[in-house]
């Protein structure tokens, strides 16, 4: 997410950089009485004058503008999942990774008795667990589980634990 | 990434996102009459604007050039904002005779990670200088192993690793960031 609204910013800016010089260079240009540079802007502004606003081609270009804004709306209200995690307050700030963190839940998950497997998914405020287990009933591995991850995350000191929601996979349900 | 650039290409983002659904939601509102079928009919560019730009064409043109270059200064701070990682090269040390010291950034960090590279648990470490800030910052990462103690390993950080470092670089305030990953025993770490 962050690195889409980088890309796009760097995109834009450059966009911006170009298009501002650009237009600056035609108008002078242009008080010169000179042909247009880059921009047929003279075949523009032919356009504007005869196209009326329920013209097709203007609709088309209005419907891309609305659509465009509506993506980068939609991208900047999507619900991202959080970065790092902030540890317990202590004399200096301190975060742990999101994935690096999942990527430990997992290991910690396997290490039970009777789990094969897990995948964690960490979002804002709450971990989901898929452990697969090795058994053909999966028993009472899900409290299990979901107590040694709490543990674990207290361990850790993550400021705000998200809350570990486990499901688990057993022999008869793959 | 810093946050500043994160907040501003969020809030520079949001308002193009809204400034476009303005502008595309006005012209399809237009077109299909919402203000009228007349207006629904009439040139996009109207007579009214040409004569006002015709009427004032000393100024209004100057203007345009100016705003134009404005605009794309903007978008170069914006795209320079992208590329640059705000590490800080060298550091300025109190010294008392005449002339000027300097640190380089990246001789103080990297004796800072080693100190913390030693500390049990710890599988390696890095650190940089962050500037855009009167006080220096310092972001550190550290890949400690799934085993160890993570409370155990920031006290260290905090009391020795970074009360050493602020001593020998006889920095009165630094603000300072720890970001902990946590690794396999036999593995690589991850994000």
């Amino acid at each position: 997410m962050r690195i889409a609204n980088r890309v796009l910013a760097a995109v834009l800016g450059l966009g911006l950089l170009v298009g501002g010089l650009i237009v600056a260079v035609e108008i002078v240009v242009a008080g010169f009485d000179r042909r247009p540079w880059v921009l047929p802007h003279d075949d523009w502004y032919r356009s504007a004058r005869q196209r009326s606003w329920d013209s097709a081609p203007p609709r088309w270009i209005f419907i891309g503008l609305v659509a465009a804004g509506l993506a980068l709306l939609l991208l900047q209200l999507a619900r991202r999942r959080p970065a790092a995690l902030a540890l317990t307050p202590g004399a200096v700030p301190a975060d742990v990774g999101r994935r690096s963190l999942e990527r430990s839940l997992d290991r910690e998950a396997a290490r039970i008795d009777g789990v094969a497997a897990a995948k964690t998914k960490i979002g804002k405020d709450k971990a989901e667990v898929v452990a697969t287990s090795n058994r053909r009933q999966a028993g009472d591995l899900e409290p299990a589980v979901s107590q040694a991850l709490d543990r674990r995350l207290a361990a850790i000191g993550v400021a705000r634990p998200p809350t570990v929601r486990v499901k688990v996979q057993g022999r008869g349900d793959r | 990434m810093r946050r500043g650039p994160v907040r501003l290409n969020s809030a520079v983002l949001t308002l193009l996102a809204l400034a476009l659904l303005a502008a595309g939601g006005y012209g399809l509102a237009r077109g299909y009459g919402a203000f009228g079928d007349a207006r629904a009919g009439d040139p996009l560019l109207g007579e009214s604007m040409r004569d006002f730009v015709a009427d004032n064409s000393d100024w209004f043109w100057p203007l345009a050039a100016v705003l134009s270059l404005l605009l794309a200064w903007l978008g170069l701070r914006w795209l320079l904002a992208q590329l640059s990682t705000a590490t800080v090269g060298r550091l300025p040390v109190r010294a008392d005779g005449p002339g000027h010291t300097e640190l380089l950034g990246s001789g103080a960090t990297s004796a800072l990670a080693r100190d913390i590279e030693d500390y049990p648990g710890v599988r390696s470490a890095s650190a940089r200088l962050v500037g855009d800030h009167p006080v220096p910052e310092i972001a550190i990462t550290v890949d400690v192993h799934d085993d160890a103690d993570v409370a155990a390993v920031r006290r260290r950080i905090e009391d020795h690793a970074l009360a050493r470092f602020r001593s020998a670089l006889e920095l009165t305030k630094l603000r300072s960031q720890i970001h902990i990953r946590l690794a396999d025993r036999a593995g690589r770490s991850v994000r």
